[in-house]
């Protein structure tokens, strides 16, 4: 038993049974060897007493009947059978039983009471709380496990020592007001600050309760103390931390609110009050301070907010004290207990009085913007970086098509088959190079008639340069359209008269080159046959002249068939041609009227060949055009040499440079304005479409004509067109 | 082309024009009928040549480079070369036509023309040449003798061959009667001529004028 309550206050020797056996012993001894006439066995009561310190009661019972037995047989032996009738020794000996069975009756009772009460102790000592327990004066009688462990005192160093010293208690109070308390109340509770063996300062929360005898006087006081220094410094530190939100919510400039799950505030942080707004308002009941169209809205946002547990978010006006609305934007978030339920909402209402404003300009300004746009008479588009249109203005209902006719699947079928391939370049140029795009193309009507449309496109960058979005506008431009090939007609119509004309002009010089090969080969033919015909034929003679009949056939036949190009009636037809050659060209047919009028030819080409795409006859009317003006403006030149100067040159930026220039008197300066309009002429007999027809010309292929006059050396007529290719 | 110098006597014809085709057709033709041909591409090179002293004719087209065929013709003219001419053209504008002819031309073709007709000009124009190279030369030894005159012998020439009487001509110069037969006799003699209307037919070749006062 004492091993098994080590903590005991009670403690056993482990030699007491011994010593109490050889007690018992000597005793015996005593008792039966010598002739003292007294009652020494009367002694084993102090035996018995002795074993109730360490024997079960069972055992007790044993050791006392042990002892009687002991003796009642020292009583036989110091006494003969004889002796029996001696009344004095037995009754000395019934009296020693009657000892030895009383003391172990008392014995028994007493050690059941201290069991109970070491029972109890043990399940003091046993407790983790700290426990301990001291006189009246405050001298520590008993100390647990638990306080050992909580301040680090062995029971040993504190038994008999003053707790309050021992510990440093400091009371909230003073130790005379506690115990005060405790003497009228029998208990006290409260918090204390101590001290453990290292010095360390703990908070306990402390239960005295006063032990008092059965007189009611105060015995012993029982203090119980709990730890509660970690919770103490969370409790504190929830303390600020909440006051520090609390400042945090107060400080923030937006509104918060907490509500109850209903949708009850319980708070408002003070920027309520700096925007006008008295929280008990808030907390009177929303509405109070909602706008009332707002609040059916709202209400209906709280209750989906509950039934969804999700965000409670809506926009509504909100009325400040002044009486006036502003647009708010509230949002709650459902703060849930472990259980998943709903406790608080926590909440922030923005004001988005300003933005509300803004966004009603802006929708305004929209819808004024998107009936402009539906108005204007173009037909307005607008399409995602890979040119997928997504917006079409009403315009395009006048053509009878719709977003759909001209989605990324459909609008090929609305495009002019033969404008689609040009079409489809275009766009992917545009798109691969981020750039505006301008296309001219026939779009199908929805009563299927073909229109002629101008197409252009503008994309939105982002500051990458990326493409945000395509804007464009189509013109319906079949009017424009129409009156162009009109004039188209009329200008080739007019060029073509003008060639006629001018071959006119040329009667002598093409008749010249007509008539040359003609006459040589008639001649050759005659000499031939006169070759033939004398008395012994010349064959060499007849076959080189006979080679000479075929090679003019040819050339007869190649002069005609330029002036048949140059007479023809027709469309422009540009092909990529030689500018060197195709002047050249040009310039037989006008050779003659340059011999005719004994002019010069000098001829300065560019090195490089000069491609470039045009319509052949177009340009040799160009060049008949100027070296006819040229010839007819030296005519007059008698006291100077007549020379007309052609000149090609490739410039630096891939035209090709055509510069013609006579001897001639040179162009008055107040006539180099108007000299390309049409009807303007400086000669008797001159219609003046000659120029403006090289004008249209020149301007057609892309290029440009000008004329200058340099002083003393006639007139220079230039033109540059653009080049396909530069060859070497 | 056949450039190598004819022999004396052969008549050769010169061709100027400046497309090769036809000169080497015409050159053809022109042999064919065994004539000497001379070849050339423009006037200026006919003028740098040296022209072999026999019966000739040039045919030339009124239209070659740098130089109106007409033009040329006056220069030749100018420079005393009296080749008989024929011109072609590709274009026989009317005009020009008479003022070729009007210059002295043989004649005038129009191209393409009949190989018998160029024959013909040539053949006209070479007898021509011939015939005016013999008068030439006649006209050359009637020179050489009037060369031989005296100052007076010339003034009294110039006046007979206008028919004035030796009395008219002895009064209009100032001499004796006797002195202008004598004058008279000796110009007969030297001029070789035997009457009168002889020595108004060499005045007239000689081109020989009387100064009337």
């Amino acid at each position: 038993m004492s091993q098994s309550t080590p903590l005991t206050a009670i403690r056993v020797n482990r030699w007491l049974p011994a010593v109490t056996a050889m007690g018992a012993l000597c005793i015996f001894l005593l008792d039966a060897l010598t002739p003292l006439d007294i009652a020494i066995a009367v002694l084993y009561g102090a035996v018995v007493m002795v074993a109730s310190t360490f024997c079960s009661s069972s055992r007790l019972l044993a050791v006392a009947l042990f002892c009687a037995g002991l003796t009642i047989a020292a009583f036989f032996i110091s006494h003969s059978l004889d002796e029996l009738d001696e009344i004095d020794a037995l009754g000395r000996c019934m009296v020693s039983l009657a000892a030895i069975f009383l003391t172990a009756l008392l014995s028994l009772r007493n050690q059941r009471v201290t069991v109970m009460l070491r029972e109890q102790a043990n399940l003091l000592a046993l407790s983790h709380d700290a426990i301990f327990v001291r006189d009246i004066h405050d001298a520590i009688r008993f100390w647990n496990h638990g306080a050992q462990e909580l301040y680090g005192w062995p029971p040993d160093a504190t038994v008999g020592r003053n707790s309050h010293v021992l510990l440093q208690t400091r009371f909230s109070e003073s130790l005379d007001a506690t115990m005060a308390v405790l003497l009228r109340d029998g208990r006290w509770e409260g918090e204390l600050i101590q001290r453990r063996h290292d010095g360390s300062e703990l908070i306990v929360a402390s239960r005295w309760s006063l032990v008092n005898d059965s007189r009611g006087r105060a015995l012993a006081i029982l203090e119980s103390n709990i730890d509660i220094t970690e919770r103490k410094r969370a409790e504190a530190l929830a303390l600020r931390q909440e006051r520090e939100l609390r400042l945090a919510l107060d400080t923030l400039p937006s509104l918060v609110w907490t509500a109850f799950p209903e949708g009850d505030v319980d708070y408002a942080n003070a920027h309520w009050v700096e925007r006008g707004f008295a929280p008990q308002a808030l907390r009177a009941g929303w509405s109070h301070v909602l706008h009332p169209d707002d609040l059916a809205l709202w209400w209906a946002s709280w209750e989906q907010a509950l039934v969804d547990g999700s965000v409670f978010e809506t926009e509504a006006r909100l009325r400040r004290d002044d009486g006036v609305y502003r647009w708010f934007l509230h949002r709650a978030v459902p703060l849930r207990d472990e259980n998943g339920d709903l406790v608080k909402w926590y909440a922030a209402s923005t004001d988005i009085e300003d933005r509300k404003r803004a966004e009603q300009r802006s929708m305004r300004a929209e819808h004024e913007l998107r009936e402009a746009i539906d108005t204007i008479p173009a037909m307005v588009w607008s399409a995602t970086p890979d040119m997928q249109v997504n917006f079409i203005n009403k315009r395009w209902a006048d053509m009878g098509l719709t977003l759909e006719d001209v989605s990324a699947q459909n609008w090929r079928l609305v495009c002019h088959p033969d404008d689609l391939a040009q079409m489809e370049r275009d766009r992917a140029k545009a798109i691969h190079n981020r750039s505006a795009f301008e296309n001219t193309s026939r779009l199908r009507r929805g009563d299927g008639e073909y229109r002629w449309l101008l197409v252009r496109g503008l994309p939105l960058l982002d500051h990458h340069g990326q493409v945000l979005r395509w804007y464009g506008v189509n013109t319906d431009i079949e009017q424009h359209r129409r009156a162009e090939d009109a004039l188209h007609r009329a200008q080739a119509e007019l060029a073509h008269a003008n060639r006629v004309a001018t071959l006119g002009e040329l009667t002598a010089s093409i008749a010249h080159e007509v008539n040359q090969p003609l006459a040589a080969i008639v001649t050759n033919g005659e000499a031939c046959l006169r070759w033939l015909s004398r008395p012994e034929p010349q064959l060499k003679e007849v076959h080189s002249g006979l080679t000479r009949v075929i090679s003019e056939g040819r050339r007869a036949s190649e002069v005609i068939r330029r002036l048949r190009a140059l007479a023809r009636k027709g469309d422009a037809q540009k092909s990529a041609l030689n500018l060197t050659e195709t002047i050249d060209e040009a310039l037989i047919l006008v050779q003659r009227e340059l011999i005719r009028q004994r002019i010069g030819l000098q001829r300065d080409y560019a090195a490089e060949s000069l491609v470039c795409q045009g319509d052949r006859v177009q340009l040799q009317q160009v060049v008949i055009n100027l070296v006819v003006n040229a010839i007819q403006a030296m005519a007059q030149t008698e006291n100077r040499s007549r020379t007309l100067s052609i000149r090609t040159r490739l410039l630096d930026h891939g035209q090709a440079y055509v510069g013609i220039q006579d001897s001639g008197p040179g162009i008055a300066a107040d006539h180099m304005d108007r000299l390309f309009t049409a009807f303007f002429t400086t000669k008797g007999e001159g219609m003046g479409m000659g120029l403006s027809i090289c004008r249209s010309i020149i301007d057609a292929h892309g290029g440009k004509i000008w004329v200058s006059s340099p002083e003393g050396e006639g007139a220079l007529f230039q033109f540059v067109l653009p080049t396909l290719q530069v060859a070497a | 082309m056949n450039e190598r110098t004819p022999p004396a006597a052969e008549p050769i014809v010169y061709v100027i024009d400046d497309d090769n085709a036809l000169r080497d057709a015409l050159s053809s033709l022109l042999r064919s009928v065994g004539l000497q041909v001379q070849g050339f591409a423009s006037a200026p090179q006919l003028l740098q040549s040296t022209l072999a002293d026999v019966p000739s004719c040039l045919v030339l087209d009124v239209r070659l480079p740098g130089i109106s065929g007409l033009d040329f013709h006056q220069q030749l003219v100018k420079a005393g070369i009296l080749l008989p001419v024929i011109f072609m053209t590709g274009h026989g504008d009317i005009p020009m036509t008479v003022q070729a002819m009007k210059a002295g031309a043989i004649d005038f073709l129009p191209k393409p023309f009949r190989d018998q007709d160029l024959l013909d000009a040539v053949t006209l124009a070479i007898e021509r040449d011939r015939a005016r190279r013999s008068e030439a030369q006649v006209t050359a030894k009637l020179s050489a003798h009037y060369q031989t005159l005296t100052p007076r012998e010339r003034e009294v020439m110039a006046l007979v061959v206008t028919g004035l009487m030796n009395k008219q001509i002895a009064a209009e110069i100032g001499l004796s009667e006797i002195t202008v037969k004598i004058h008279r006799g000796h110009v007969m003699k030297k001029m070789g001529v035997r009457s009168l209307a002889d020595l108004v037919r060499v005045a007239e070749m000689l081109g020989i004028r009387a100064v009337v006062p």
